[in-house]
């Protein structure tokens, strides 16, 4: 009686046992400790696109089970030095920003690495070779996600080329942004490869007012330019102004007009044909995977074992208005490109063992606008 | 009967202007509360302190030199793109030597509020427009010098240690309250602010005052550029961004009337910077977005003003 109640007992353990081992180790259901990311961002920005990205940021977050912690900034260098502090004396576990320039960030990685905060990048590579080298080395830096973005310029004033444009008017962020100088040299590249003479370029364009002022001066001093290229901007609604400048000229559809960067209104101008071509879509995939870097190493399940982690995130092509039309509903809306439960599956160590850069990098591979459409469509 | 109504109503009214002539303090006071309870306590707690300080710090450096501004009843715009040269002039001298960039920093400062003082003083440009066009010009060159942006080696972050600041604070406060409140400069410019004829038929040489009130500013302002670029460690167009805006909320928050002269007191650039830092904290630590954050500002800018302008003086000055 006693050897049958022990066997039970043997077997009734081996079973809960070879239970329990079936069940993987990394598909936990609880949630890792509490963890707070802060994010230096400009809230006050009503442009759809910013509103996009803080809305990717935060779906990472809170899908792992932490919370996002926002302060204002206007993306300066020495402001979002003042954020950084300020969000280590809130008691982040770790930053995710967009550096204004490479010089700025062993500042940052100083300051972390003092509190013992980590920290992330996104939108920006580090161009410096020195800096790179010495941010790669610090074990507080999680890592990043950039674009390419000189090939990218390169590429659309290609595009352009193709298109008729011989004499480009360019619009760009302000100079010293990685961004920004690396998309002039690679919109230099291009145009010198496909024998575009670009005319003028200004730069730190961050009001409407000054965008029609640069328009109609474009206008003014070259009758000969039949393309304007908008390589970056802050100011809001920068395709509608440029565009009402155009047509006040009757030069709407007669200069070609391309864009870096998707923004809500290109649909419309799409398919009157007044607006021509549009790189983009990285706004949406580069925050939310900057996040899952950032969130993957705070939770002690980075995505590499060997150092911060860089991933290149694709770029879009738009040129139909049915291609922007999804754009707005998939990408614009308050749902992040990836839902929560695909985050937490795809992209969090903690909940997936299989989880890694590679995987990552594959899933993003096939990142489109047809994908979110087809992902997301069926469960609207 | 009648004295004793004409007394209550006497009593009622220098309440009012006691009111008024502290409402800075009532309003720090107010601030400082309400969002220590909205914080549950983290606004003042020991790590968020530091967190204010360093908000606090270059405002208040350049809000105690722009008092003899406001005293003159002028404005200067220029001083975020001041800080902005400054910090470039300094970045880019580093690369000779890092024991230039303070002497630089505050050479292209003082170059700068030299400019200003002379355009509003001989050229008799309002200073307005004039400092406004002059940040154009510094914000232009700010971007051609550094075709982008330029660091200066880590090590600089010493300047940055909380001690460095302190002091340097002490120190132009202590200057600036003995100019402002024990010497004749400070009546001078109170004086030429209250009224440009009787401040002339008093003596007093008002170009020269104007002069030297926007060469300090300028000076400071290098200051400024110094602790930005060594906070940063690095400069770049974008650097003191706004910041005319900042210092001009801030004495305005601390009840520096627009309209200049006597009413002009120095405690309001200390008091209205603090004001300034402990909101700004206080907003994002409750998590207040940005734009609502820029409502609030907008409200109280206006609320300010409405109460601290002298009625009494506008029709003499103007």
């Amino acid at each position: 009686m006693n050897l049958r109640k022990f066997t039970a007992g043997v077997l009734s353990f081996s079973l809960a046992a070879s239970l329990f081992a079936a069940v993987p180790v990394s598909a936990k259901s609880e949630a890792p400790e509490p963890f707070k990311i802060g994010f230096p961002w400009d809230t006050a920005n009503t442009d759809p696109t910013w509103i996009s990205i803080y809305n990717n940021v935060e779906a990472v977050v809170e899908a792992a089970g932490g919370e996002l912690i926002n302060v204002t900034t206007d993306n300066s260098a020495d402001e979002l030095i003042n954020n950084v502090s300020e969000l280590i004396s809130r008691g982040v576990d770790g930053i995710l920003l967009m550096p204004a320039a490479d010089s700025m960030l062993p500042t940052v990685d100083a300051m972390c690495a003092d509190a013992g905060v980590y920290w992330g990048t996104m939108f920006r590579t580090i161009s410096d070779e020195a800096i790179r080298e010495a941010m790669y080395e610090s074990e507080w830096f999680a890592g990043g996600c950039n674009e390419d973005d000189e090939a990218c310029a390169a590429n659309i004033v290609k595009s352009m080329s193709e298109m008729g444009v011989t004499d480009l008017g360019v619009i760009n962020i302000a100079k010293g942004d990685t961004s920004s100088d690396l998309r002039d040299k690679g919109a230099a590249q291009g145009a010198e490869e496909a024998g575009v003479n670009i005319l003028n370029t200004t730069y730190d364009i961050s009001v409407t007012t000054d965008m029609t002022k640069t328009i109609e001066s474009y206008i003014a001093a070259y009758p000969e330019m039949n393309g304007i290229l908008v390589l970056g901007t802050y100011c809001e609604a920068a395709i509608p102004t440029i565009e009402k400048a155009l047509a006040d000229h009757d030069k709407a559809g007669e200069i070609k007009v391309g864009r870096i960067d998707f923004e809500s209104e290109l649909g419309t101008y799409l398919s009157e044909d007044t607006f021509h071509v549009a790189y983009g879509g990285q706004q949406q995939i580069d925050p939310l995977v900057s996040a899952v870097i950032l969130v993957n190493q705070v939770i002690g399940t980075p995505l590499s074992e060997d150092g911060p982690t860089n991933i290149i995130t694709p770029y879009l092509e738009m040129t139909d208005a049915q291609e922007a039309e999804d754009f707005n509903q998939y990408f614009l809306g308050e749902e992040a490109v990836y839902n929560p439960e695909e985050i937490k599956d795809t992209m969090i160590r903690y909940y997936n063992e299989d989880v890694n850069k590679e995987s990552v990098e594959e899933l993003i591979s096939t990142f489109s606008i047809a994908d979110v459409a087809a992902r997301h469509g069926e469960t609207k | 009967m009648e004295n004793v109504q004409i007394v209550n109503q006497k009593k009622t009214l220098l309440k009012k202007e006691v009111l008024i002539n502290n409402f800075s303090f009532v309003g720090l006071a107010l601030i400082l509360i309400l969002f220590e309870i909205l914080t549950g306590g983290q606004l003042l707690g020991k790590r968020n302190v530091m967190n204010i300080f360093n908000n606090f710090f270059n405002i208040a450096l350049c809000a105690l030199m722009y008092s003899f501004i406001m005293a003159l009843g002028e404005l200067d715009l220029s001083v975020g793109a001041t800080v902005g040269f400054a910090a470039a002039v300094a970045a880019l001298s580093s690369q000779i030597s890092i024991w230039l960039i303070l002497p630089a920093a505050i050479f292209a400062g003082a170059l700068i509020g030299c400019l200003n003082g002379v355009m509003t003083a001989y050229w008799n440009v309002e200073s307005f427009i004039g400092t406004l066009a002059v940040s154009f010009i510094f914000r232009g060159l700010t971007t051609y010098f550094l075709n982008g942006s330029v660091g200066i080696p880590i090590q600089m972050r010493v300047f940055d240690e909380d001690w460095v600041k302190i002091t340097a604070l002490v120190l132009v406060a202590v200057l600036a309250g003995f100019l402002y409140n024990r010497n004749a400069f400070g009546r001078r410019c109170r004086a030429v602010g209250a009224s440009h004829a009787a401040a002339q038929q008093s003596g007093i040489d008002i170009k020269k005052t104007r002069m030297y009130a926007f060469t300090l500013v300028g000076i400071v302002c290098g200051l400024v550029g110094f602790f930005t670029l060594v906070r940063a460690c690095t400069a770049s167009s974008r650097t003191g961004n706004a910041f005319e805006f900042d210092v001009l909320l801030a004495v305005l928050f601390g009840g520096m009337p627009l309209s200049g002269g006597w009413p002009v007191k120095f405690r309001a650039a200390l008091v209205g910077s603090l004001a300034m830092a402990v909101l700004k904290s206080g907003m994002s630590l409750v998590g207040i977005d940005g734009l609502v954050q820029q409502v609030v500002q907008g409200i109280i800018l206006i609320l300010v003003v409405a109460i601290s302008f002298d009625r009494k003086n506008a029709g003499v000055i103007k």
